[in-house]
């Protein structure tokens, strides 16, 4: 079952929460990457996945890897994990999962204006002062109040 | 007679999501027959046009406001559903409805769509924008869709007229109207249950079974007892024994139907719709890229501000002089053609000064509102309040009364008018209170006056000059008065529920001319019909408070002195003394009531100079040297002229807006409020400002 998901950490798709299974590179490598927090076990989130290197967010800080060392961390990623919409990534796809209780009209609207469960939405960019944000889904584009956002839960 | 002669239709309805290009559609249909008004009771505006079809049919176009959804969140779309279930009077139920969809955004526009088909009316579904929907790769197949939704569809690009007689023919061949069934279904139970509770409705309020649905749909998903004014008791309860099945069976009625329907729009999209979207960025992310930008966002944002306020102060001023031109032009004409008396002195004095200074400000409205136009239809409007949203929220307003309120500045008639926009009703209200808090053009002549006459020109650190600095503070007064009043109202009068930001931000388009300018003569003529008669009865009424009793003296300013305004001015005295004001400036006070700049005429008046100029030197000297008679003192100090200022500053000394705000508002209530408060604002900051003064040790 484990090896059915494993994958190595420059596949997975950026936003994903990951976990790690086991680190194949050579031991300095192996042991300088544990240092860095990127041991067994440990979860780490994928934030980028460029061409030639990714960044990741491990014990709260970010990191780069390039992709070859990458190539070398095989990981699970976590699934069905429920994230607030407001954690996501910038343009990284989620599906919505779950609004939270909120005012009812507060919601309905929500939802007639299209946010229903397993609609996909992206957060594209957030207001010069942070607030509203711009979000896209059924192709087109939205704005809403982080304080809105919050009640929106996601899966990748 | 031909067949086409026997249609049942009427009455056409166009309906269509905010920025779906309705109103560009409408305006090609009908071209210039259109009339706008109010519906009964609300502001929402109700634009009416006449279609002329094939052998002389006629028909009424009736373009509905922009609607999400007919289960009403805003006021607009209460009117919009209330118009389709034919509950409005004086709007006849229409026979056919033209659904009008952005091609570009599909899913969600079939949305309204589907409600629609709903209450089985005869449906048109308009596929507007085509042309960006190709350009953006995203293939419709026409038929399958038609098929799927069962309605006839048209391509149209409404700008550029195509697809626009097809329309026509199709509206031609429905002769007898043919409606499509209800398309999505929920699960068996919500189902069994919801057709019980329509039968229940159907029979109690006597309508047809797929109206009572749509009201049955509408009951189960609520779940605030708000929306249930219309039903009976029987009906709410039995609505809430089917609220706590489903929920005893873990449905959430409140989001059911809304998922189910969204759930049948993706089957008819994967059907029909074939998305080439590459991840590339499209032409409005790149703008966006830019418009947005933390830095580049508020430069932009602030340049175009500024380059409207510019071209508002010095492209309007030729047309406004051109104007200010004709109507002395007039005023002269008449008084040489009315025998010298009374009537003339009405007709020159009274109506035509009174309502020829607010036909001046006509070329401002009209320049404001073409550049509002650009920036609405253009898509930026939504890109401002989604820049200026968090520092409007920090006073408890929507980012869409930024624009509104800084249009104030030029004048707050228009700025009033442009709240508009903004969809929530107490917001609107809050946003509209606080305008004329802002200082407009009007109150310049007065800043003007007596700054020129007290402030002497001295250098602040070598560069600021001091008529300048007291000049923006004036400014500044009414921005932060204006702020802070209206966290004040909505921490206390105006309290709502927690405010809803949810806003679309459309793709970038080019507006079209005709639309804006359209749309900013209807503003022009709304201005001119409404503000206008008001303007004119009040105008006789002051003409004539400040002709008699003494109609008959020569000198104007013993006129002046003893008419009733100015007993008026000498009887309020004792009110204004604690602001150290005498009453001369009581009766420029009065005098104003109706427009500010009136103050410098009045003046001009009292201190006797045949040129009441603001630049007049003769004026600003006699206004220095004045001696008020009963304490020997001079009737005006530096102190004293600021403290005019302030109060200029925070009154409500302008019955244009007065009028308009009562046009607004559909009732008296709020512009008296809003005149009661700014009084009490006025009076308490100036005395406060005198006595601070005083204290200081100014005299």
């Amino acid at each position: 079952m484990k090896d059915a998901q494993t994958l190595s950490l420059s596949q997975v798709p950026s936003g994903t929460r990951v976990r790690i299974e086991s680190l194949t590179s050579d031991q300095n490598i192996c042991n300088r990457l544990r240092e860095l927090g990127f041991c067994e076990e440990a979860e780490i989130r994928c934030l980028t996945s460029g061409e030639s290197n990714i960044v990741c967010e491990v014990c709260n800080t970010r990191i780069v890897l390039n992709t070859e060392v990458a190539d070398k961390i095989l990981v699970t990623p976590i699934k069905q994990e429920l994230i607030p919409l407001l954690e996501l990534p910038l343009f990284t796809k989620a599906k919505v999962n779950k609004l939270l209780k909120i005012d009812p009209s507060l919601k309905a609207r929500l939802m007639e204006m299209g946010i229903t469960k397993g609609t996909e939405v992206e957060i594209i960019r957030f207001a010069p002062l942070g607030d509203p944000i711009e979000i896209t889904l059924r192709g087109y584009r939205l704005s809403l109040r982080k304080s809105e956002a919050e009640a929106i839960l996601v899966s990748l | 007679m031909s067949l086409s002669t026997l249609s049942k239709i009427k009455t056409v309805a166009i309906i269509g999501n905010p920025n779906c290009g309705k109103s560009t559609l409408f305006n090609s249909l009908t071209g210039l027959k259109q009339k706008v008004a109010n519906y009964p009771g609300v502001t929402v505006e109700k634009k009416i046009g006449k279609l002329f079809l094939k052998d002389n049919i006629e028909i009424n176009l009736i373009d509905l406001p922009g609607s999400y959804s007919l289960f009403a969140n805003s006021p607009d779309e209460e009117i919009s559903s209330k118009v389709l279930l034919g509950l409005v009077d004086e709007t006849p139920k229409p026979d056919l409805v033209l659904c009008v969809i952005d091609a570009t955004n599909i899913e969600r526009n079939l949305y309204l769509l589907s409600q629609i088909i709903d209450l089985r009316l005869p449906v048109i579904l308009v596929l507007n924008m085509i042309d960006v929907a190709t350009q953006e790769n995203i293939k419709i197949n026409k038929n399958k869709l038609s098929a799927l939704l069962d309605l006839p569809i048209i391509e149209t690009v409404a700008p550029k007229y195509i697809g626009i007689e097809e329309l026509k023919n199709e509206i031609t061949k429905v002769i007898i109207p043919s409606t499509s069934l209800r398309k999505w279904y929920t699960s068996n139970e919500v189902e069994h249950n919801t057709q019980l509770l329509s039968k229940k409705i159907s029979i109690s309020k006597n309508i047809s079974f797929d109206i009572a649905h749509h009201y049955a749909v509408q009951l189960l998903s609520s779940t605030n007892s708000s929306t249930n004014g219309e039903f009976s008791k029987d009906l709410i309860s039995i609505a809430d024994k089917i609220k706590e099945k489903m929920s005893f069976l873990d449905i959430d009625l409140s989001s059911i139907f809304i998922e189910s329907r969204y759930h049948w729009i993706k089957s008819v999209c994967n059907e029909s719709i074939i998305f080439h979207r590459d991840d590339e960025l499209t032409f409005s992310d790149k703008i966006d890229k830019v418009l947005t930008h933390k830095y580049w966002g508020f430069i932009i944002f602030i340049s175009i501000l500024s380059l409207i306020f510019q071209s508002i102060f010095t492209w309007a001023v030729l047309p406004m002089n051109l104007i200010g031109g004709a109507i002395n032009l007039f005023s002269t004409f008449i008084e040489s053609s009315i025998p010298t008396g009374q009537l003339q002195q009405l007709i020159v004095n009274g109506i035509i000064a009174g309502v020829g200074a607010v036909v001046t400000f006509v070329p401002q409205i009209f320049l404001l509102f073409i550049f509002i136009g650009v920036l609405e239809d253009s898509g930026y409007m939504s890109r401002a309040a989604f820049i200026m949203d968090k520092l409007m929220s920090k006073v408890g307003l929507h980012g869409k009364s930024f624009i509104p309120m800084l249009s104030s500045f030029a004048c707050a008639i228009p700025g009033i008018m442009a709240t508009r926009t903004i969809e929530n009703k107490k917001d609107r209200l809050v946003t509209i209170l606080v305008i004329p808090l802002m200082s407009c053009s009007a109150r310049i002549p007065v800043y003007t006056l007596l700054i020129a006459a007290f402030i002497p020109q001295y250098f602040v650190f070598g560069i600021f000059s001091l008529p300048g600095l007291v000049m923006i503070s004036m400014y500044l007064l009414g921005l932060v008065a204006a702020l802070c009043m209206a966290w004040l109202f909505k921490k206390t009068l105006l309290r709502g529920n927690r405010q809803i930001f949810i806003m679309e931000l459309p793709p970038y388009k080019l507006p079209s001319v005709k639309t804006l300018f359209l749309h900013a003569w209807e503003r022009v003529k709304l201005f001119l019909k409404r503000a206008g008669t008001i303007i004119l009865g009040i105008s006789i009424v002051l003409w004539f408070f400040a002709t008699y009793p003494n109609v008959d003296e020569k000198d104007s300013s013993k006129r002046l002195k003893n008419s009733f305004i100015g007993q008026a001015g000498q009887l309020i005295e004792p009110l204004i003394k604690p602001l150290g004001f005498n009453w001369k400036i009581g009766v420029g006070l009065i005098t104003s009531l109706l427009q500010r700049e009136v103050f410098v005429s009045t003046m001009g008046v009292i201190y006797k100079v045949d040129d009441s100029d603001i630049s007049s030197q003769s004026l600003q000297e006699n206004i220095k040297n004045d001696i008020d008679e009963s304490s020997g003192n001079l009737s005006f100090t530096p102190l004293i002229a600021i403290c005019v200022m302030i109060y200029y500053v925070l009154a409500m000394q302008c019955f244009s807006t007065l009028a308009v705000v009562r046009r607004e508002t559909n009732s008296w209530k709020w512009p008296i409020f809003q005149f009661c408060y700014m009084t009490i604002l006025a009076y308490s900051v100036t005395f406060f400002a005198y006595r601070f003064g005083l204290f200081l040790g100014f005299t």
